[in-house]
């Protein structure tokens, strides 16, 4: 029997800070397999790849043995500089961020050749360029020259894997390689991964991604594999807790599309656009947009960044006037909103606290604008309010920073309520939170929408996790407001990459 | 290289209360710490202990260390030591002047331009721009030449040309305040706008303006003593050590303690004042403001 | 990027009309009278009337002063910098002999500057958390913090004294630059080292490093195909700011080694209130400094492609 592609037996990572990035972890990938290391931020799956990579710190401490196929030796007891010319031909690497992968002062076509001319070879052009041309990039020999501002996030990543697999590598070892991109950019993006690689590596939070791509799963929970299966039986019968949490965190069941309740309208624009200057000519953020939000319901924008979703959300809030059209709030035009009707909450909760003020000071403020409250009575209200959000076991006399980052958006989501609103805007509530926080705290929305008759507009990326939420989700792309097509309706559609 | 680890433990960030903290723990910032209650003590009680600075004594020129002058005596006779002390009071005086003028100024301007805004904000800017855009030890030279030299005229240089540049990266820092989750949610509340701009704005603007003020500290000390030693600030017979060093230029060849008192305060100045402000700057997170 | 470079040098040409306003506002329109200083300067010590109306004729005082201001502009386009108030001989003449010297001092200075800090800044990130990145990081802190005037006389005192090396008195040729100039590079080459090492160990944790890294590039690689061109843009924009902070630094520099330059004729000018001295000073470092920042704008936006080439797709 040939041995294992890559066998990793008791590996134990050390920062020097003292945190120990992963324990006693053993698995191997075997030749043609494609293996998924699944878990939330922070579980060391990324240390784990990068400790067999070679790409940990000189000061971290590495213990265990990590064997490749063909050579004959633990590849830990190697010094560093001969271990990387070993482990470069035959581990290729495809990192996370494809934007951050390219020298943005080198072409692409730099770093797809940059693997042979490290180990000393020669490239060939019209090779790299049909080598594109297969993973669907066109116009690839023009394109090779061009710098990596100049291509698409989907194509750099594609690009990425054609470097990282140019030696044919035994093993690709790929870090989250989809996590920058949108989700129908992904399955091909992770599908050329597979197509080009004799063996798959990869690293990711998402276990349904994992599931359509991998051969084998292994979890991983506070640096160790806590459960390793073939990628069927882990789905369908997940053993360890973390697994089944992983698994309601990636499969969401999104909610029923429902017309707008008859209920008043808390907010609606009719016509409303906006358009910025940017260096020499205009930009046109938002075209005319019809909306209106009713009482009790969620509704959502989705859209890629850039698209004009978070200009609309601030005219929606009255923060920016539109520059043609009109905005109603509760069913009165006006310039802006009544003060406290519509309160925000915003992308970075630990940025959204003052962290000189103790949490009653910033959650009470709201009510400062119309009475006069002593400090008893501020307190007292703020600890009503925290227990409203499921936090009423913190102190209202802490500071911010001895918050968590899930924590702190309940406050502010607190000092949003007590001011009593009829809408709440959210621009990205979740983008800081990791997976399972971003979950409960979407929970806590959709419960404030219908135990308080709450109306809320969220913008965000994440069509999945807002789908579990919102009543109506409208997509934006490039200004153009699509208030008709909800992307939960043909969720099974084909997908197509925007150009 | 650093460990990838992005979990719910509680944020670190520039809050009043730990920047104090993280201070007493720096090492860099206790050595300047320690070096500027030195200099202060020796400011401060120094005068008492030594004799008159200017006391000219013809019978001991030039004489080397020794245990009634320390730091030995200059061509007039005069107590180095004495000298040092006293000059350290003007030396100190000068820099904090000149640090207090430029700080109040630039944290002033860059708010009131920020919390302004339209002509205003526009004006204050190209002011900005220009000032920025020019060499300000040379533009310093040519206040004094235009004010002749003294050291109340060299402070007012100092103070003219050192401001810019806090007043740029205040107003920036405003801006984005704006723009803070705590800002938006007080003003969609309805909190008037001067109270956003009293409990919110000046606050954190206050902390780091001043927190980046203390890195052109350093700076400020070494160009009011090379124009002192350039003969354009303090006048003589008054002791400071731009111009001690200057005066013992001539006798170097025969009198090399000359430097010692001098030099060494200006050296202890000048650690102590980058040692604390590069401190405060880790431990701020000014990196990407400076 | 023409639309760049374009804009950027409008911008230069009104920094340099408004510092031209502002220096001789400041310079030539002061409150107190300079003739009887100057004709105090020339020996004549109670001036009768007719001698300071004469005096004020000839330097054109009785005219307003924007017309003064813009007489001044005009001559300063032909080459014509005025009349020195302490000696009555041209500014242009006086200069002339003294450029030369303050020219090669600077000059000098600058490019041990530049090649010292490349050489301390790129091998002390490449050798992070090393001994010889210490060695560096503790030469470069001294450097910054020991004042230049301070370092000239430790110099002149223990190698040109004591050890003989180099001469006492420097004559202004390339036989006596180095000591001065070394002098003039101290703070310099401990600033810009400390910057360009903290620069390439940023641009060397970038996540395209790690990338790099992963595909077996040597360090060398690494720094120099990757890191330092990355790191270069924001140096050389401190590196253009530093070049005038030289101009600043070079009376003092020449006041130490009585350097027969044009910063120590500045320095005796102002203390003699000999206003157009200064003003032709001031005026040179000026747009010496404001030219090397516009040169730099440009270079560091031909060498970055992201400036070079807009960006096509938007993501």
């Amino acid at each position: 029997m040939t041995p294992p592609a890559v066998q990793v037996e008791d590996l134990c990572v050390t920062y020097p800070n003292g945190h120990r990035g992963a324990i006693g972890v053993t698995f191997a990938v075997d030749e043609g397999e494609s293996v998924a290391l699944v878990g939330e931020s922070g579980c060391g799956k990324t240390t784990t790849l990068r400790s067999i990579q070679g790409l940990l710190g000189a000061r971290t401490r590495i213990t265990g043995t990590i064997r490749i196929a063909d050579v004959d030796v633990d590849v830990l007891t190697l010094r560093p500089r001969e271990r990387h010319l070993l482990t470069a031909r035959r581990l290729g690497y495809v990192s996370q961020d494809p934007y951050g992968a390219y020298d943005p002062l080198r072409t692409v076509g730099h770093h797809v050749r940059e693997p042979l001319l490290i180990q000393g070879r020669r490239p060939d052009a019209a090779d790299l360029t049909a080598q594109l041309t297969a993973v669907g990039i066109p116009e690839a020999a023009t394109r090779l020259g061009q710098h990596p501002h100049q291509w698409s996030g989907g194509m750099l990543q594609r690009a990425t894997i054609v470097a990282g697999t140019q030696l044919s590598p035994l093993v690709t070892l790929a870090d989250e390689p989809t996590s920058a991109l949108d989700a129908d950019l992904a399955d091909n993006v992770l599908s050329t991964l597979r197509a080009r690689s004799r063996a798959v590596l990869f690293v990711t939070h998402d276990l349904a991604l994992a599931a359509a791509h991998a051969d084998r799963i292994l979890v991983m929970h506070e640096g160790r594999i806590v459960e390793e299966g073939t990628a069927a039986t882990v789905l369908r019968q997940p053993r360890h807790d973390q697994t089944r949490l992983l698994l309601a965190a990636s499969i969401r069941a999104p909610r029923l599309v429902r017309t707008p309740p008859r209920t008043p309208t808390v907010a609606s624009a009719s016509g409303v656009t906006k358009r910025y200057r940017s260096g020499t000519g205009t930009l046109t953020a938002v075209q005319p947009a019809d909306l209106s939000i009713h009482a009790g319901e969620i509704v959502g924008v989705v859209g890629p960044s850039g698209s004009g979703k978070s200009t609309l959300l601030r005219m929606v809030s009255g923060m920016e006037p539109p520059d043609s059209g009109t905005l109603t709030w509760n069913g009165q035009a006006s310039a802006g909103p009544t003060p406290g009707s519509v309160m925000p909450i915003s992308q970075d909760p630990l940025s959204s606290l003052d962290p000189r003020w103790p949490l009653w000071r910033s959650i009470t403020e709201p009510l400062t604008v119309t009475r006069r409250l002593g400090k008893a009575e501020r307190i007292r209200l703020a600890r009503e309010a925290l227990t409203q959000v499921g936090i009423g076991h913190l102190d209202p006399l802490a500071r911010p920073r001895q918050l968590s980052v899930g924590q702190a958006q309940r406050v502010a989501i607190a000092r949003a309520l007590i001011a009593r609103p009829a809408l709440i805007v959210a621009d990205e509530p979740t983008a800081s939170l990791d997976v399972r926080t971003a979950q409960a705290m979407m929970a806590l929305l959709r419960d404030l929408a219908d135990r308080h008759g709450v109306a809320q507009f969220i913008v965000s990326h994440d069509v999945a996790l807002l789908g579990t939420i919102a009543d109506r989700l409208l997509t934006m792309t490039d200004g153009h407001l699509d208030a008709a097509a909800d992307p939960r309706a043909h969720a099974d559609a084909p997908r197509q990459e925007p150009s | 290289m650093s460990a990838m680890t992005t979990d719910a433990a509680p944020a670190e960030r520039g809050s009043h209360a730990g920047l104090v903290h993280r201070l007493l723990h720096h090492r860099g910032f206790v050595t300047g710490l320690v070096g500027v209650l030195i200099l202060l003590t020796v400011a401060l009680v120094g005068p008492l202990l030594v004799g008159d600075p200017d006391l000219t004594r013809f019978t001991q020129q030039l004489t080397p260390p020794s245990a009634a002058f320390p730091l030995g005596t200059d061509s007039a006779g005069r107590d180095v030591m004495a000298r040092t002390v006293y000059g350290a009071r003007v030396s100190l005086l000068a820099a904090l002047v000149v640090f207090a003028i430029t700080t109040t100024l630039g944290i002033g301007v860059g708010v009131t331009a920020a919390l302004a805004g339209g002509r205003i904000d526009a004006f204050l800017c190209r002011c900005c721009d220009v000032m920025l855009g020019l060499p300000s030890l040379v533009m310093a030279l040519a206040i004094v030449g235009a004010l002749g030299p003294g050291l109340i005229n060299l402070v007012v240089a100092m103070s003219i040309t050192g401001w810019a540049g806090l007043a740029k990266l205040c107003r920036t820092l405003a801006l984005d305040c704006r723009h803070r989750g705590d800002v938006i949610a007080a003003r969609m509340a309805g909190v008037s706008p001067a109270r956003i701009a009293v409990g919110h704005i000046l606050p954190s603007v206050l902390i780091y303006g001043l927190i980046s003020a203390t890195l052109g500290l350093g700076e400020t000390v070494l160009g009011l003593a090379g124009m002192s030693f350039l003969g354009l600030g303090v006048q003589p017979p008054t002791a400071e050590w731009g111009s001690m060093l200057n005066a013992s230029r001539i006798d170097l060849a025969v009198a090399p303690w000359l430097l010692i008192g001098p030099g060494l305060g200006l050296v202890l100045v000048v650690t102590s004042v980058t040692l604390i402000s590069d401190a405060l700057r880790d431990c701020a997170d000014l990196k990407e403001l400076s | 990027m023409a639309g760049r470079v374009l804009r950027r040098f409008g911008a230069a040409l009104a920094t340099l009309l408004a510092a031209s306003i502002l220096v001789w506002v400041m310079l030539m329109a002061a409150p107190t009278d300079p003739v009887e200083g100057i004709l105090r300067a020339r020996g004549i010590l109670e001036p009768d009337p007719y001698q300071v109306a004469a005096m004020r004729t000839e330097l054109g005082l009785d005219d307003p002063p924007v017309l003064r201001y813009l007489r001044w502009l005009a001559a300063w386009f032909h080459g014509d910098f005025g009349v020195s108030w302490k000696s009555g001989r041209p500014v242009a003449e006086e200069i002339a002999q003294r450029l030369p010297a303050t020219a090669l001092l600077t000059g000098v200075s600058m490019l041990m500057a530049v090649v010292a800090s490349v050489l301390l800044g790129v091998t002390a990130a490449s050798c992070h958390r090393r001994a010889w990145d210490t060695v560096v990081r503790v030469i470069t802190l001294a450097l910054v913090i020991v004042p230049s005037f301070l370092f000239g006389l430790l110099v002149l005192n223990t190698v040109v004294l004591r050890l003989k090396w180099g001469r006492v008195v420097a004559d202004g040729t390339w036989l006596t630059v180095w000591w001065p100039a070394l002098t003039l590079a101290c703070g310099a080459i401990g600033y810009w080292s400390r910057v360009l090492r903290a620069s390439v160990l940023e641009a060397l944790s970038a996540p395209y490093l790690l990338v790099s890294r992963a595909r077996g590039a040597s360090l060398t690689r690494q720094v120099f195909v990757h890191a330092l061109p990355n790191a270069l843009p924001p140096w050389l924009t401190i590196v253009a700011l530093g070049a005038a902070g030289l101009l600043g630094g070079a009376p003092i520099v020449e006041a130490v080694f009585t350097w027969p330059g044009v910063g120590a004729y500045t320095v005796q000018a102002i203390s003699a209130g000999d206003a157009p001295v200064v003003l032709f000073y001031t005026m040179v470092a000026i747009t010496t400094f404001i030219v090397v920042s516009l040169l730099t704008d440009v270079l560091v936006t031909v060498l970055d492609p992201r400036l070079r080439t807009p960006t096509a797709v938007a993501s």
